[in-house]
């Protein structure tokens, strides 16, 4: 094995955003070292880009909310496939880190008496989104960062991954190389952390960031951790569709909390036209009532546009197909028809929904208090990932953690809008304090050099193949295929087809090809995203395959309803001994009684 | 549309850069400047040259990653807005664009239009924080902030370090950049134990860091992406007059 730099931890976080820093604060806390990787700048995670808010029965706005709706509100989500534990400790322990969060120096929009305001969200009973304007996950990461880094944490920033290391069966380190000067390092740690985030750049329309590759997601399959739930992936039902430029990028549900409403080219607001069973009880019939909700009115019901994303993702499809839809293929989201209720309602759109008036006056050159925006689905987040142990975020894998959205179980088929800050929050710090235990109870375990050997190898290869595939060109078919193909509405044999294609993908990616130096060259970075993308894509593809249903973030037009047999199962996803990916359906951990009531007592 | 570029090309920390031309054709109007890299450095990989390096992430303006000059302006000529919402659409039909880094002695060039912007998180560092402990939280509604106070406070939170005013400024100054940070904390309660030491050591490792002083050009709110106000430089001030009082009458 070639000399490469070596860092030692007790315990390593991998990803910088929400979870990873908290995770990170929680262990060095614990009197652990703690090294904490990230891809780009620090702070400058995915979680910067969160909107609408962090979810939190605080009820500072309305008192009769508490941890027992919230987790009813989740579990309804996620259409009762959720880890029930996870969304119990979820709903009890967010307000806390939300509240140390303010201690910490968060700043939070405040009620007139000075608590921390809280806005209403799709599937949320009460206000429950704890906010800073529009710019809630800048004020979050900022707040942690600031907080983190003068506890002595080393941060290793513009560092990738590329392998988890092992020692048998137990995780001991990770590999990865930093982009500036292209070089290699190992990290030995007594225990990892993963905290990478999503996966939405397996898509051609997305609201996420390049760095969403689904690296946490293959580092740990690769590694013998199992995957669950790969099949819901949210679509959100707001992202621009015009200019093509921008095409993805997420108008925050906000808008619609603030009032704004869905049309279609006919003027007609078309979510009133299909309001599925298990939300009639809750949800306005007529606009006046659901105008009255986004105002305060504690008796009103919601509005339709704050149904579920899934549900109004799909309304809008339909709308589309069925060709009612707005010039540029999406249909209109209308805030500016809030002047017929509001005398100061062109100062109040621009103080609620800053960024949002920003974004489309700069980035569309349209401006949200006169005309309505045009909006169509596009890929946000993904409700799949490691398997872990809901109380301590530990995989399969010994040492090996997992937290964020790169974890999974949580959201179920579904996430409500403003659960996953939160969640990051409460399993980030449960993922810190377990990894720091587990760190004090083992020693530092023997790096495999051979892997490292085959890593860095595989690593290279692509430099002497100058002239074989472009990675830019795989990754765009990808891309395509995956939004054609395995996108929000799907059917078996356009998921075959995507499989196959899959299969034909990977073995172009084994012939690319990448010019110049190891000095921060992006081509080449590209070309190692490659295999995490082609990972997950193909597991999510099998899971969605396996689920021959309908559920939550899940839409099959083979088969468009709910099934009994698939109601208490998940899909799980591991690597075989011959490196094949097998897909099995496990069943749901049974409920304890007095959760089951606390569903019943919230239908 | 067709432009001329001029693009800030340098190999690593060490090396010497210099302004290389390209040629970028048949660029669509609606593309993002960084598009237009994007798609310079797919042609640069197809003719076998090394693609040009630049930072980016959110693209949205929100995370503050990007860091270039354009015709000689931090964050380019539309302002308020990051690089990244630039649009070439703002550009004319054959025009010749500058681009570069974002150029002071504290930010290092790492290679082309990459920077080295550890400085700021260093600032940061040196009191830029709160340190109440972890893993206990408050009792419930514990901390009361006056909605006024929590306004004024989120408009100094709002700066998402770019370090563009510390770039635009003739001075090279980080002035606007830690009166930010420093405004945003001090405002609140919970921020309140540890006011007289952060302002100190922020302005010290501010300093340390070698950027230079305030002399009230205001460029550095001309090019803020975030909007911040110049006058958080004059809170910065008087915190840091308040906060040396204080520490020589041995309170
Ligand atoms: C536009 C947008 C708006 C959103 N709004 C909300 C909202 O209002 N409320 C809400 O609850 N949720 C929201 N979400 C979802 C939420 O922001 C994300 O799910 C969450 O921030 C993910 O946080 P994380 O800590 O898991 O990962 P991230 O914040 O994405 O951090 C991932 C980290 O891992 C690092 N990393 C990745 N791969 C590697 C590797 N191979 N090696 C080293 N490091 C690596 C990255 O550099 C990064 O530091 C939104 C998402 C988007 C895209």
């Amino acid at each position: 094995m070639a000399d490469y730099e070596t860092h030692e931890y007790d315990v390593l976080v991998i990803g910088a955003g929400g979870a990873g820093l908290r995770a990170a604060i929680e262990a060095s806390a614990a009197g652990v070292r703690v090294g904490l990787i990230c891809k780009s700048l620090l702070g400058k995670a995915h979680t910067v880009m969160a909107e609408g808010g962090i979810a939190a029965a605080l009820a500072n706005v309305d008192e009769r909310d508490n941890w027992k709706v919230h987790f009813a509100d989740t579990m309804r989500g996620g259409q009762y496939v959720n880890q029930w534990r996870m969304a119990e400790l979820h709903a009890k322990e967010a307000p806390d880190r939300v509240r140390e969060l303010e201690a910490w120096g968060a700043v939070f929009d405040r009620t007139k008496d000075g608590k921390i305001l809280q806005r209403n969200f799709g599937g949320h009973k009460y206000p429950r989104l704890a906010h800073v304007g529009d710019r809630t996950g800048l004020e979050m990461i900022r707040t942690l960062q600031d907080h983190g880094v003068h506890r002595g944490i080393d941060v290793h920033m513009e560092h990738t991954v590329l392998a988890i290391l092992k020692e048998g069966d137990r995780a001991v380190g990770a590999f990865g190389y930093e982009r500036e000067r292209g070089r290699f390092k190992i990290f030995r740690a007594k225990a990892i952390v993963l905290a990478t985030g999503g996966i939405g750049r397996a898509y051609k329309i997305t609201s996420n960031s390049w760095e969403y590759t689904g690296d946490g997601h293959s580092l740990a399959y690769d590694a013998g951790a199992e995957l669950i739930d790969m099949e819901f992936i949210q679509f959100h039902p707001t992202g621009m569709v015009w200019p093509p430029s921008v095409m993805g990028i997420l108008v925050t549900e906000g808008v619609r909390g603030e009032g704004g409403i869905l049309t279609n080219k006919e003027g007609r607001r078309f979510m009133f036209d299909e309001i599925p069973e298990n939300y009639r009880s809750q949800t306005a019939d007529n606009p006046e009532e659901g105008w009255r909700y986004c105002q305060g009115d504690k008796n009103a019901r919601r509005p339709p546009e704050l149904l579920t994303r899934d549900h109004i993702a799909r309304c809008i499809v339909r709308e589309i197909k069925e060709g009612r839809g707005s010039p540029h293929g999406g249909v209109f989201l209308d805030i500016a028809w809030i002047k017929e209720k509001l005398p100061d309602a062109t100062e109040h759109i621009k103080r609620k929904l800053p960024s949002m008036y920003h974004q489309f006056k700069q980035l569309a050159d349209i401006d949200i208090t006169e005309q309505p925006m045009e909006v169509g689905p596009t890929t946000h987040y993904i409700m799949g990932g490691v398997h872990v142990d809901p109380d301590t975020q530990m995989s399969r894998v010994p040492g090996l953690f997992a937290a964020g959205e790169c974890a999974a179980g949580i959201n179920g088929a579904n996430r409500l809008g403003g659960n996953s800050l939160s969640d990051l929050l409460v399993f980030g710090k449960r993922a810190g304090e377990f990894a720091a235990g587990y760190a004090r109870d083992n020693s530092f375990g023997k790096v495999d050099t051979d892997k490292i050997d085959t890593v860095a190898k595989e690593a290279l290869a692509p430099f002497d193949r100058g002239g074989g595939e472009n990675p830019y060109e795989i990754q765009k078919d990808l891309q395509e295929l995956m939004q054609d193909n395995v996108g929000i509405v799907r059917t078996e044999s356009e998921m075959q087809h995507a499989r196959e294609q899959l299969q034909k993908l990977k073995e172009r990616a084994g012939r690319v090809g990448v010019t110049g130096h190891r000095e921060f060259n992006p081509g080449w970075h590209t070309a190692l995203d490659l295999k995490n993308l082609l990972s997950v894509s193909e597991a999510i593809t099998h899971a969605a395959i396996e689920r021959k249903e309908s559920r939550g973030a899940q839409f099959r037009e083979d088969y468009p309803n709910k099934e009994e047999r698939f109601a208490k199962v998940n899909t799980m996803i591991s690597k075989a001994e011959d490196g094949s990916m097998q897909v099995r359906l496990a069943p749901l951990p049974e409920m304890p009684e007095y959760l089951q009531r606390v569903i019943e007592e919230n239908r | 549309m067709n432009f001329r570029l001029r693009v800030w090309r340098q190999k690593d920390r060490k090396s010497r850069g210099r302004l290389i031309n390209y040629d970028a054709t048949d660029i669509p109007p609606q593309a993002s400047l960084l598009e237009m890299l994007d798609i310079m450095n797919e042609r640069l990989l197809l003719r076998g040259e090394e693609p040009i390096a630049f930072d980016s992430d959110c693209r949205e303006g929100i995370c503050g990653t990007c860091s270039l000059t354009v015709n000689g302006e931090a964050h380019g000529p539309d302002h308020p807005g990051a690089a990244c919402e630039l649009y070439m659409r703002k550009f004319k039909e054959g025009e010749t664009i500058v681009i570069e880094p974002f150029r002071l002695k504290s930010f290092p060039i790492v290679k082309d239009l990459v920077i080295d912007r550890s400085a700021l998180d260093r600032i940061v560092q040196a009191g830029g924080f709160i340190s109440a402990r972890t893993g206990s939280a408050p009792e419930a509604n514990s901390i009361l902030v006056p909605k006024h106070d929590a306004d004024v406070s989120m408009e100094a939170a709002a700066c998402i370090g770019c370090g563009a005013c510390a770039a635009a400024c003739p001075n090279a100054s980080a002035m606007l950049f830690t009166a930010a940070k420093v405004s945003h904390l001090a405002t609140l309660p919970q921020g309140e134990t540890e006011r007289v030491r952060r302002v100190v050591s922020m302005v010290h490792a501010m300093d340390a860091e070698g950027f230079g002083n305030c002399t009230n050009i205001y460029e550095c709110e001309a090019v803020c992406p975030a909007e911040i106000s110049a006058s958080f430089i004059a809170k910065l001030n008087r915190e840091y007059s308040r906060a040396t009082l204080k520490r020589s009458s041995g309170e």
